[in-house]
Protein backbone atom coordinates (compact mmCIF):
# COMPACT_ATOMS: atom_id res chain seq x y z
CA UNK A 1 0.00 0.00 0.00
CA UNK A 2 2.37 2.83 0.79
CA UNK A 3 5.88 2.94 -1.21
CA UNK A 4 9.40 1.81 0.75
CA UNK A 5 10.58 -1.19 2.29
CA UNK A 6 7.77 -3.62 2.58
CA UNK A 7 8.86 -5.00 5.84
CA UNK A 8 9.12 -2.30 7.65
CA UNK A 9 6.18 -0.72 6.08
CA UNK A 10 4.39 -3.55 7.30
CA UNK A 11 1.46 -3.16 9.34
CA UNK A 12 1.35 0.37 8.51
CA UNK A 13 -1.89 0.31 6.32
CA UNK A 14 -3.34 -1.67 9.07
CA UNK A 15 -2.53 0.59 11.11
CA UNK A 16 -4.12 3.68 9.70
CA UNK A 17 -7.07 1.75 8.22
CA UNK A 18 -8.06 1.11 12.50
CA UNK A 19 -6.45 4.89 13.49
CA UNK A 20 -9.33 6.09 10.68
CA UNK A 21 -12.11 3.89 11.70
CA UNK A 22 -11.55 4.60 15.75
CA UNK A 23 -13.49 7.80 15.00
CA UNK A 24 -16.24 6.88 13.24
CA UNK A 25 -17.45 4.18 10.36
CA UNK A 26 -16.43 4.83 6.95
CA UNK A 27 -16.51 3.49 3.21
CA UNK A 28 -13.49 2.10 1.41
CA UNK A 29 -13.17 5.31 -0.49
CA UNK A 30 -13.34 7.63 2.42
CA UNK A 31 -11.07 5.97 4.03
CA UNK A 32 -8.55 6.50 0.97
CA UNK A 33 -9.22 10.09 1.04
CA UNK A 34 -8.84 10.84 4.74
CA UNK A 35 -5.49 9.17 4.25
CA UNK A 36 -3.96 10.85 1.78
CA UNK A 37 -5.61 14.32 3.21
CA UNK A 38 -3.47 13.56 6.75
CA UNK A 39 -0.43 12.34 5.05
CA UNK A 40 -0.56 15.59 3.05
CA UNK A 41 0.21 13.32 0.12
CA UNK A 42 3.11 11.88 1.66
CA UNK A 43 1.91 8.33 0.95
CA UNK A 44 0.93 7.57 -2.71
CA UNK A 45 -0.66 4.10 -3.60
CA UNK A 46 -3.21 2.81 -6.12
CA UNK A 47 -6.65 3.68 -4.63
CA UNK A 48 -7.66 0.45 -4.89
CA UNK A 49 -5.79 -1.91 -2.85
CA UNK A 50 -7.33 -0.79 0.57
CA UNK A 51 -9.92 -3.44 -0.05
CA UNK A 52 -7.73 -6.46 0.28
CA UNK A 53 -6.67 -4.91 3.38
CA UNK A 54 -10.18 -4.08 4.85
CA UNK A 55 -11.20 -7.73 3.97
CA UNK A 56 -8.61 -9.28 5.46
CA UNK A 57 -9.08 -7.04 8.83
CA UNK A 58 -12.53 -8.33 8.67
CA UNK A 59 -12.21 -12.05 8.24
CA UNK A 60 -9.40 -11.10 11.47
CA UNK A 61 -12.36 -9.76 13.21
CA UNK A 62 -10.67 -6.71 13.60
CA UNK A 63 -13.88 -4.76 11.46
CA UNK A 64 -17.23 -5.17 10.47
CA UNK A 65 -19.06 -4.47 7.90
CA UNK A 66 -22.01 -3.14 6.41
CA UNK A 67 -23.77 -2.33 3.24
CA UNK A 68 -26.00 0.80 2.98
CA UNK A 69 -27.66 2.87 1.37
CA UNK A 70 -26.09 6.10 1.27
CA UNK A 71 -26.49 9.38 -0.85
CA UNK A 72 -28.63 7.37 -3.39
CA UNK A 73 -25.74 4.53 -3.28
CA UNK A 74 -24.98 1.56 -2.29
CA UNK A 75 -22.10 1.15 0.56
CA UNK A 76 -19.72 -1.16 2.30
CA UNK A 77 -19.37 0.56 6.03
CA UNK A 78 -17.04 -0.58 8.28
CA UNK A 79 -16.52 -0.17 11.80
CA UNK A 80 -13.89 -0.98 14.55
CA UNK A 81 -15.04 -4.25 16.85
CA UNK A 82 -13.04 -4.98 20.15
CA UNK A 83 -10.73 -6.90 18.99
CA UNK A 84 -10.02 -4.05 16.36
CA UNK A 85 -9.55 -1.89 19.16
CA UNK A 86 -7.17 -3.74 20.69
CA UNK A 87 -5.56 -4.61 17.66
CA UNK A 88 -5.14 -0.69 16.84
CA UNK A 89 -3.20 -0.03 20.51
CA UNK A 90 -0.80 -3.26 19.80
CA UNK A 91 -0.21 -1.80 16.46
CA UNK A 92 0.21 1.91 17.74
CA UNK A 93 3.03 0.67 20.68
CA UNK A 94 4.84 -1.09 18.02
CA UNK A 95 5.12 1.35 15.59
CA UNK A 96 6.00 4.18 18.16
CA UNK A 97 8.88 1.82 19.33
CA UNK A 98 10.10 1.40 16.00
CA UNK A 99 9.86 4.94 15.01
CA UNK A 100 11.56 6.13 18.25
CA UNK A 101 14.11 4.22 17.41
CA UNK A 102 14.49 5.19 13.70
CA UNK A 103 14.30 8.58 15.23
CA UNK A 104 17.14 8.06 17.79
CA UNK A 105 19.14 6.35 15.01
CA UNK A 106 18.56 9.34 12.76
CA UNK A 107 19.62 12.43 15.31
CA UNK A 108 22.67 10.68 16.48
CA UNK A 109 24.03 7.02 16.24
CA UNK A 110 27.83 5.80 16.91
CA UNK A 111 28.87 7.09 13.19
CA UNK A 112 27.36 10.37 14.35
CA UNK A 113 28.87 10.50 17.43
CA UNK A 114 32.50 10.27 15.86
CA UNK A 115 32.20 13.08 13.51
CA UNK B 1 -15.81 -4.74 -25.20
CA UNK B 2 -14.45 -5.97 -21.76
CA UNK B 3 -15.88 -4.81 -18.71
CA UNK B 4 -12.84 -2.57 -16.78
CA UNK B 5 -11.96 -5.32 -14.58
CA UNK B 6 -12.08 -8.69 -16.64
CA UNK B 7 -8.02 -8.66 -16.98
CA UNK B 8 -8.01 -8.55 -12.76
CA UNK B 9 -10.96 -10.99 -12.55
CA UNK B 10 -8.90 -13.66 -14.41
CA UNK B 11 -5.60 -12.49 -12.93
CA UNK B 12 -7.13 -13.04 -9.47
CA UNK B 13 -8.75 -16.37 -10.08
CA UNK B 14 -6.51 -17.99 -12.03
CA UNK B 15 -3.62 -17.25 -8.66
CA UNK B 16 -6.48 -19.34 -6.82
CA UNK B 17 -8.81 -16.34 -4.96
CA UNK B 18 -12.05 -17.93 -4.61
CA UNK B 19 -14.68 -16.13 -6.27
CA UNK B 20 -16.28 -14.39 -3.77
CA UNK B 21 -13.74 -13.03 -2.15
CA UNK B 22 -13.67 -11.87 -6.29
CA UNK B 23 -16.56 -11.23 -6.56
CA UNK B 24 -16.50 -9.15 -3.71
CA UNK B 25 -13.32 -7.16 -4.28
CA UNK B 26 -14.69 -6.34 -7.62
CA UNK B 27 -17.74 -4.81 -6.48
CA UNK B 28 -16.09 -2.88 -4.19
CA UNK B 29 -13.73 -1.50 -6.72
CA UNK B 30 -16.78 -0.60 -9.15
CA UNK B 31 -18.16 0.83 -6.60
CA UNK B 32 -14.61 3.10 -5.56
CA UNK B 33 -14.38 4.01 -9.39
CA UNK B 34 -17.65 5.43 -9.70
CA UNK B 35 -16.61 7.53 -6.48
CA UNK B 36 -13.49 8.62 -7.73
CA UNK B 37 -15.06 9.06 -12.08
CA UNK B 38 -17.38 11.55 -10.23
CA UNK B 39 -14.98 13.41 -8.51
CA UNK B 40 -13.33 14.03 -11.37
CA UNK B 41 -15.99 15.38 -13.36
CA UNK B 42 -16.25 17.36 -10.22
CA UNK B 43 -13.58 19.14 -10.63
CA UNK B 44 -13.67 20.10 -14.41
CA UNK B 45 -12.50 17.10 -16.33
CA UNK B 46 -14.71 15.71 -19.21
CA UNK B 47 -16.46 12.46 -19.29
CA UNK B 48 -13.57 10.51 -20.94
CA UNK B 49 -10.97 12.16 -18.97
CA UNK B 50 -12.48 11.99 -15.91
CA UNK B 51 -12.74 8.35 -15.98
CA UNK B 52 -9.24 7.76 -17.36
CA UNK B 53 -8.11 9.30 -14.72
CA UNK B 54 -9.92 7.61 -11.98
CA UNK B 55 -8.83 4.25 -13.43
CA UNK B 56 -5.29 5.45 -12.94
CA UNK B 57 -5.64 6.39 -9.49
CA UNK B 58 -7.42 3.29 -8.71
CA UNK B 59 -4.23 1.53 -9.52
CA UNK B 60 -2.83 -0.67 -11.96
CA UNK B 61 -4.14 -4.38 -12.92
CA UNK B 62 -1.04 -5.76 -11.54
CA UNK B 63 -0.84 -3.35 -8.05
CA UNK B 64 -4.86 -4.12 -7.23
CA UNK B 65 -3.90 -8.30 -8.28
CA UNK B 66 -0.92 -8.29 -5.86
CA UNK B 67 -2.74 -7.02 -3.29
CA UNK B 68 -5.01 -9.59 -3.09
CA UNK B 69 -2.91 -12.36 -4.31
CA UNK B 70 -0.96 -11.22 -1.14
CA UNK B 71 -3.92 -12.25 1.02
CA UNK B 72 -3.53 -16.35 1.08
CA UNK B 73 -6.27 -16.71 3.58
CA UNK B 74 -8.91 -15.83 0.34
CA UNK B 75 -7.40 -18.65 -1.68
CA UNK B 76 -10.34 -21.04 -2.56
CA UNK B 77 -10.27 -24.53 -1.18
CA UNK B 78 -9.76 -25.94 -4.84
CA UNK B 79 -6.70 -23.87 -5.31
CA UNK B 80 -5.29 -24.79 -2.12
CA UNK B 81 -5.65 -28.09 -2.19
CA UNK B 82 -7.29 -29.83 -5.52
CA UNK B 83 -6.06 -32.90 -5.12
CA UNK B 84 -8.09 -33.65 -2.45
CA UNK B 85 -11.16 -31.80 -3.57
CA UNK B 86 -10.93 -33.47 -6.97
CA UNK B 87 -10.61 -36.95 -5.71
CA UNK B 88 -12.95 -36.58 -2.49
CA UNK B 89 -15.70 -34.17 -3.62
CA UNK B 90 -16.79 -36.10 -6.48
CA UNK B 91 -17.80 -39.36 -4.55
CA UNK B 92 -19.36 -37.24 -2.03
CA UNK B 93 -21.64 -35.53 -5.00
CA UNK B 94 -22.09 -38.81 -6.46
CA UNK B 95 -23.87 -40.16 -3.10
CA UNK B 96 -25.86 -37.38 -3.02
CA UNK B 97 -26.98 -37.52 -6.35
CA UNK B 98 -28.06 -41.30 -5.75
CA UNK B 99 -29.09 -41.20 -2.38
CA UNK B 100 -31.59 -38.25 -3.12
CA UNK B 101 -33.94 -40.12 -4.92
CA UNK B 102 -33.97 -42.66 -2.51
CA UNK B 103 -35.55 -39.62 0.35
CA UNK B 104 -37.45 -38.37 -2.70
CA UNK B 105 -39.41 -41.91 -2.57
CA UNK B 106 -39.83 -42.27 1.22
CA UNK B 107 -41.05 -38.79 1.38
CA UNK B 108 -43.29 -39.22 -1.53
CA UNK B 109 -44.56 -42.88 -0.10
CA UNK B 110 -45.43 -41.20 2.82
CA UNK B 111 -47.28 -38.10 1.03
CA UNK B 112 -48.84 -41.01 -0.85
CA UNK B 113 -49.62 -43.03 2.42
CA UNK B 114 -51.30 -39.69 4.01
CA UNK B 115 -53.22 -39.34 1.49
CA UNK B 116 -54.50 -42.47 1.19
CA UNK B 117 -53.15 -43.01 -2.28
CA UNK B 118 -51.26 -46.37 -1.06
CA UNK B 119 -51.59 -48.78 2.24
CA UNK B 120 -48.49 -48.40 5.11
CA UNK B 121 -45.71 -49.20 3.44
CA UNK B 122 -47.10 -51.19 0.79
CA UNK B 123 -45.67 -50.62 -3.32
CA UNK B 124 -49.10 -51.53 -4.59
CA UNK B 125 -50.69 -49.40 -6.61
CA UNK B 126 -48.65 -49.90 -10.12
CA UNK B 127 -48.15 -46.39 -10.22
CA UNK B 128 -46.53 -46.35 -7.49
CA UNK B 129 -43.87 -49.19 -8.18
CA UNK B 130 -43.16 -47.07 -11.42
CA UNK B 131 -42.99 -43.81 -9.70
CA UNK B 132 -39.78 -45.18 -7.63
CA UNK B 133 -38.38 -47.01 -10.25
CA UNK B 134 -38.24 -44.06 -12.55
CA UNK B 135 -36.85 -42.11 -9.62
CA UNK B 136 -34.28 -44.42 -8.55
CA UNK B 137 -33.63 -44.65 -12.16
CA UNK B 138 -33.22 -41.14 -12.80
CA UNK B 139 -30.41 -41.00 -9.91
CA UNK B 140 -28.34 -43.90 -11.17
CA UNK B 141 -28.35 -42.28 -14.72
CA UNK B 142 -27.50 -38.69 -13.32
CA UNK B 143 -25.33 -38.86 -10.10
CA UNK B 144 -21.96 -39.76 -11.96
CA UNK B 145 -23.07 -36.80 -14.73
CA UNK B 146 -23.65 -34.73 -11.48
CA UNK B 147 -20.87 -35.17 -10.08
CA UNK B 148 -18.85 -34.26 -13.37
CA UNK B 149 -21.09 -30.89 -13.49
CA UNK B 150 -20.22 -29.59 -10.37
CA UNK B 151 -16.29 -30.32 -10.70
CA UNK B 152 -16.68 -29.01 -14.46
CA UNK B 153 -18.69 -25.81 -12.79
CA UNK B 154 -15.77 -25.68 -10.07
CA UNK B 155 -12.68 -25.88 -12.86
CA UNK B 156 -14.88 -23.19 -15.23
CA UNK B 157 -15.22 -20.53 -12.03
CA UNK B 158 -11.90 -20.62 -10.66
CA UNK B 159 -9.96 -21.17 -14.81
CA UNK B 160 -7.93 -24.67 -12.94
CA UNK B 161 -6.62 -27.01 -15.93
CA UNK B 162 -9.33 -29.20 -16.88
CA UNK B 163 -6.77 -31.89 -16.17
CA UNK B 164 -8.13 -32.21 -12.95
CA UNK B 165 -11.69 -33.34 -14.28
CA UNK B 166 -9.66 -36.10 -15.88
CA UNK B 167 -8.40 -37.20 -11.52
CA UNK B 168 -12.37 -37.06 -10.69
CA UNK B 169 -13.59 -38.87 -13.52
CA UNK B 170 -10.57 -41.66 -12.78
CA UNK B 171 -11.46 -41.43 -9.66
CA UNK B 172 -15.71 -42.22 -10.20
CA UNK B 173 -14.66 -45.29 -12.41
CA UNK B 174 -14.45 -47.65 -10.19
CA UNK B 175 -17.82 -45.97 -8.45
CA UNK B 176 -19.86 -47.07 -10.99
CA UNK B 177 -19.95 -50.59 -11.01
CA UNK B 178 -21.56 -50.67 -7.39
CA UNK B 179 -23.08 -47.03 -6.84
CA UNK B 180 -26.12 -47.35 -8.12
CA UNK B 181 -30.14 -48.50 -6.28
CA UNK B 182 -31.86 -51.15 -7.44
CA UNK B 183 -35.81 -52.13 -6.40
CA UNK B 184 -37.17 -54.40 -8.95
CA UNK B 185 -36.84 -58.14 -7.80
CA UNK B 186 -37.69 -57.15 -3.84
CA UNK B 187 -40.84 -54.91 -5.06
CA UNK B 188 -42.10 -58.18 -6.84
CA UNK B 189 -41.31 -60.46 -3.58
CA UNK B 190 -42.60 -57.91 -1.53
CA UNK B 191 -45.96 -57.47 -3.25
CA UNK B 192 -46.21 -61.83 -3.22
CA UNK B 193 -45.31 -62.00 0.80
CA UNK B 194 -47.10 -58.73 1.41
CA UNK B 195 -44.02 -57.50 2.91
CA UNK B 196 -43.45 -54.08 3.69
CA UNK B 197 -41.76 -51.36 1.60
CA UNK B 198 -38.59 -51.14 3.24
CA UNK B 199 -35.55 -49.00 1.75
CA UNK B 200 -31.58 -50.14 2.34
CA UNK B 201 -28.02 -49.41 0.67
CA UNK B 202 -24.94 -50.91 0.45
CA UNK B 203 -22.51 -52.32 -2.40
CA UNK B 204 -23.22 -54.75 -4.68
CA UNK B 205 -21.68 -56.40 -8.00
CA UNK B 206 -24.95 -58.42 -9.14
CA UNK B 207 -26.32 -56.09 -11.67
CA UNK B 208 -23.09 -55.81 -13.80
CA UNK B 209 -22.69 -59.79 -13.57
CA UNK B 210 -26.75 -60.60 -14.07
CA UNK B 211 -26.92 -58.59 -16.98
CA UNK B 212 -23.64 -57.57 -18.49
CA UNK B 213 -24.86 -56.16 -21.87
CA UNK B 214 -27.36 -54.03 -19.97
CA UNK B 215 -25.21 -52.68 -17.61
CA UNK B 216 -22.60 -51.72 -20.19
CA UNK B 217 -24.99 -49.67 -22.19
CA UNK B 218 -25.47 -48.28 -19.17
CA UNK B 219 -21.79 -47.62 -18.00
CA UNK B 220 -21.51 -46.17 -21.29
CA UNK B 221 -24.22 -44.18 -21.06
CA UNK B 222 -23.09 -42.91 -18.07
CA UNK B 223 -20.17 -41.84 -18.92
CA UNK B 224 -20.90 -39.80 -22.27
CA UNK B 225 -23.21 -37.97 -20.29
CA UNK B 226 -20.43 -37.29 -17.52
CA UNK B 227 -17.92 -36.27 -20.38
CA UNK B 228 -20.35 -33.55 -21.66
CA UNK B 229 -19.53 -31.34 -19.81
CA UNK B 230 -15.84 -31.83 -19.81
CA UNK B 231 -16.78 -31.24 -23.47
CA UNK B 232 -18.37 -27.87 -22.98
CA UNK B 233 -15.87 -27.03 -20.95
CA UNK B 234 -13.09 -27.23 -23.65
CA UNK B 235 -15.02 -25.50 -26.13
CA UNK B 236 -15.74 -22.55 -24.06
CA UNK B 237 -12.72 -22.29 -22.86
CA UNK B 238 -11.80 -18.87 -22.11
CA UNK B 239 -8.37 -16.87 -23.42
CA UNK B 240 -6.16 -16.07 -21.20
CA UNK B 241 -6.30 -12.48 -20.83
CA UNK B 242 -3.06 -10.32 -20.52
Amino acid sequence: MAGGNSNFMAGVPELMILRLLQDREMYGYEIVQAIQAQSRGTLSFGEGVVYPVLHALEKDGALKSQRRDASGRSRVYYSLTSRGVRRLFDLTDRWTATAAAIQAMLKGGPRASTV
Amino acid sequence: MPAPFDGLEDQLLRGGIAPRHVKRYLRELTEHLADLTEAQAAAGFDADDAAARARAALGPDTELADAMLKQRDFRSLSARFPWAVFSVAPPLVMFIGTAFPVLLVGVFAKLAQLLALIQHGTVEPAWLQVTIRLLLETGNLLALPLAMLAMTVIVWRQRLSPAWLLLSLLVLWPLIFCASIEFPATAEIARKQGASLSLGAGASTKGILAQPNTSLLFMATHYILALLPLGWLMHRRRPVIT
